[in-house]
């Protein structure tokens, strides 16, 4: 009697454990062993220095912005069904310096506060009428900072009110399977799981570029990129 | 010619620098790029209840609250250090004409030191680098920037009691023996719709912006070819303790009649009489909060007149931001003149003093789109008839 429990509650453990094993292989994802996507991004076209407003009434003498522009980057996101957002999205920060957003071009998570910092000696008043996220911040000084949260996914342009040639863009996305390339164009986004994405890459003023990848556990897959100028 | 003007800035809106075909990187393209240019255009559309405001007339005779303009402005800088720029403009769609043209250039390397000559906007004052539509809160202008007197630079009144008579006529006054038909309407103290051709030298140290520098005609008559033989000499400093607040003082002195008043002056040259003027302006912006303030007095001698002519405008503005893209602003705007003896022995002020109020608010979804509401009121102290309060509505467009 007492066998034939014991045979029958093992008989019962092994089925539904075989079944527990049948339906995460099905899903085809639950493999702890997450996977690596890397590559680089080359840009190609004449970078054109922004066409600007110089201030046509003014006899303010120009500022002395001696700082280098910083090189480009672009923004490298996944695009896909189980990419599952963080619990808290980091704080980011756009300084303003030298007249310019630093960074030019910045992607955060749904629901991530960005801060824009005034590192310059004079004012500046950060403001976007994007669908997205509309703002205005106003004008306040050098140290101190002014802060945004972006709750919804999609892109806003960002620009100063006093000094029209500033902009900036911030992609909000709603995942953080995402990041920015280095100085030498390189990206790379670690533990993602594996599956079939799409992996974008972009920039401003270049032509977004999506392609297709399947991430298998445990691998890196390397993907390039060539992004080419928009006008 | 409207459409002309739109063709021509559509045309020049493609890039210039054609893309390359060789994959480059981004910083040596960068550098490529050194030589930059500009080309923006401002179009704006006013209506009004008022339909030739003489309150609100431009030195070309249009009615600021129902004008329609067109200003493309180029620029082009071959170097950080030198810029050429160009202001074309047409109103009501009329023939463009050039508002400036000038050039911009650092002549030493380790200063930030600056020449500007050609034919160059006003210097006088802070309300001129904000006079243009997109930058200017309201609709109407100060009334020291617009309020045209009775005096004009071709025609001189022929006594006291000719200039009375003449009150309130600004644009259209006529003196007796004067030149009432030719081209001229009368002055304001600061004229911004004619810019002079001059030459400017600008700098700054430390906290203090410093400018001088001499122009043909004077701030009430900007001449763009010397028409009296006289120069206008101008200087003015800016004194910025923080970022949030500026305070300048301005003055200039220079002969504003020209060489066809000559029969008119008893043998003396036109070049013997001047407009001197001095005035004080701040400005404060903090968080959604921006003030304005500026003071202004100025002084015409008349060849037949043996007291000065003296005019003092002071006007305070503010503009609040409410919300993104919607702002409230309010100017409250005051003009007063020196008094002369009539023949009958009566002191009265030689043109009518007012106070001008106008208030409204703008409303911005896209950042090259500003539509503007206001209310415009002003009264005379003694010529009540003549007062106007006025409803004016403008879109802006600002590429």
């Amino acid at each position: 009697m007492r066998t034939s429990l014991l045979f029958r509650w093992c008989c019962i453990s092994s089925a539904l454990a075989a079944i527990v094993a049948a339906a995460s292989y099905a899903g085809g994802n639950q493999d702890p062993r997450p996977a690596t996507v890397y590559g680089h991004v080359e840009f190609r076209g004449f970078v054109r220095a922004p066409s600007y407003r110089d201030d046509f009434y003014s006899y303010r003498p120009p500022g002395q912005t001696t700082r280098e522009p910083d090189p480009l980057r672009a923004i490298v996101y996944l695009e896909g069904d189980n990419l599952e957002p963080a619990s808290q999205p980091p704080t980011a920060v756009i300084d303003q310096k030298g007249e310019s957003f630093v960074p030019h071009i910045l992607a955060v998570e749904r629901g991530a506060r960005v801060s824009f910092r005034n590192s310059d000696d004079i004012y500046h008043n950060v403001f976007s009428f994007s669908k997205i996220r509309r703002f205005d911040l106003g004008r306040y000084p050098k140290g101190q900072s002014r802060s945004v949260v972006f709750d919804r996914v999609g892109l806003v342009r960002v620009f100063c009110e006093i000094h029209s040639h500033m902009s900036a863009f911030v992609l909000v996305l709603p995942h953080s399977y995402f990041t920015t390339t280095d100085a030498s164009g390189s990206y790379r986004i670690p533990n993602v799981p594996a599956g079939s994405y799409h992996v974008v890459a972009w920039s401003d003023p270049f032509r977004l570029v999506r392609k297709e990848v399947r991430l298998r556990s445990g691998e890196s897959s390397e993907l390039d990129f060539l992004l080419e100028q928009t006008r | 010619m409207l459409s002309t003007l739109l063709g021509l800035l559509l045309l020049l809106q493609a890039p210039s620098d054609p893309t390359e075909d060789d994959p480059t990187t981004a910083d040596t393209a960068q550098e490529q790029a050194s030589p930059r240019y500009g080309i923006s255009a401002d179009f704006d559309w006013s209506f009004s209840n008022s339909e030739t405001s003489p309150l609100n007339a431009t030195y070309y005779g249009d009615n600021i609250l129902r004008l329609l303009r067109v200003s493309l402005l180029f620029n082009f800088r071959p170097s950080e250090r030198v810029g050429l720029y160009v202001n074309l403009t047409s109103e009501n769609g009329g023939t463009p004409h050039l508002y400036g043209a000038f050039v911009r250039l650092a002549p030493f390397e380790d200063t930030n030191f600056w020449i500007q000559a050609g034919q160059i906007p006003q210097a006088f004052g802070a309300f001129p680098e904000r006079w243009y539509p997109f930058a200017n809160s309201l609709i109407g202008y100060p009334l020291m920037y617009s309020y045209l007197t009775s005096l004009q630079p071709n025609s001189v009144p022929a006594g006291p009691d000719d200039l009375l008579s003449q009150r309130g006529q600004g644009l259209s006054s006529q003196f007796r023996g004067g030149y009432g038909d030719a081209d001229y309407a009368g002055m304001p103290l600061v004229e911004i719709f004619q810019w002079a051709a001059g030459g400017l030298g600008y700098g700054s140290a430390g906290s203090f912006e410093y400018l001088g520098g001499v122009t043909a005609g004077t701030l009430s008559n900007p001449l763009q070819v010397d028409e009296n033989g006289g120069t206008q000499v101008l200087g003015r400093v800016r004194f910025r303790p923080s970022p949030a607040l500026n305070a300048g003082a301005s003055a200039a002195r220079g002969a504003y009649l020209v060489d066809l008043a000559e029969e008119q002056l008893g043998g003396r040259s036109p070049d013997a009489f001047h407009q001197t003027a001095v005035g004080g302006d701040f400005h404060y912006g903090r968080g959604h909060l921006l003030l304005y303030g500026e003071l202004g007095w100025s002084r015409w001698e008349s060849p037949h007149i043996d007291e000065p002519l003296d005019a003092v405008s002071a006007f305070l503005e503010s503009r609040y931001r409410l919300l993104p893209g919607v702002y409230a602003a309010g100017r409250l705007d005051r003009l007063s003149f020196s008094d002369i003896t009539a023949r009958n022995g009566s002191r009265q002020p030689w043109e009518y003093p007012l106070t001008r109020l106008e208030v409204g608010s703008g409303f911005s979804w896209e950042r090259h789109v500003l539509l503007k509401l206001v209310g415009q009121f002003n009264w005379y102290d003694q010529a009540t008839d003549l007062d106007e309060n006025i409803i004016a509505f403008q879109m802006v467009l600002h590429f």
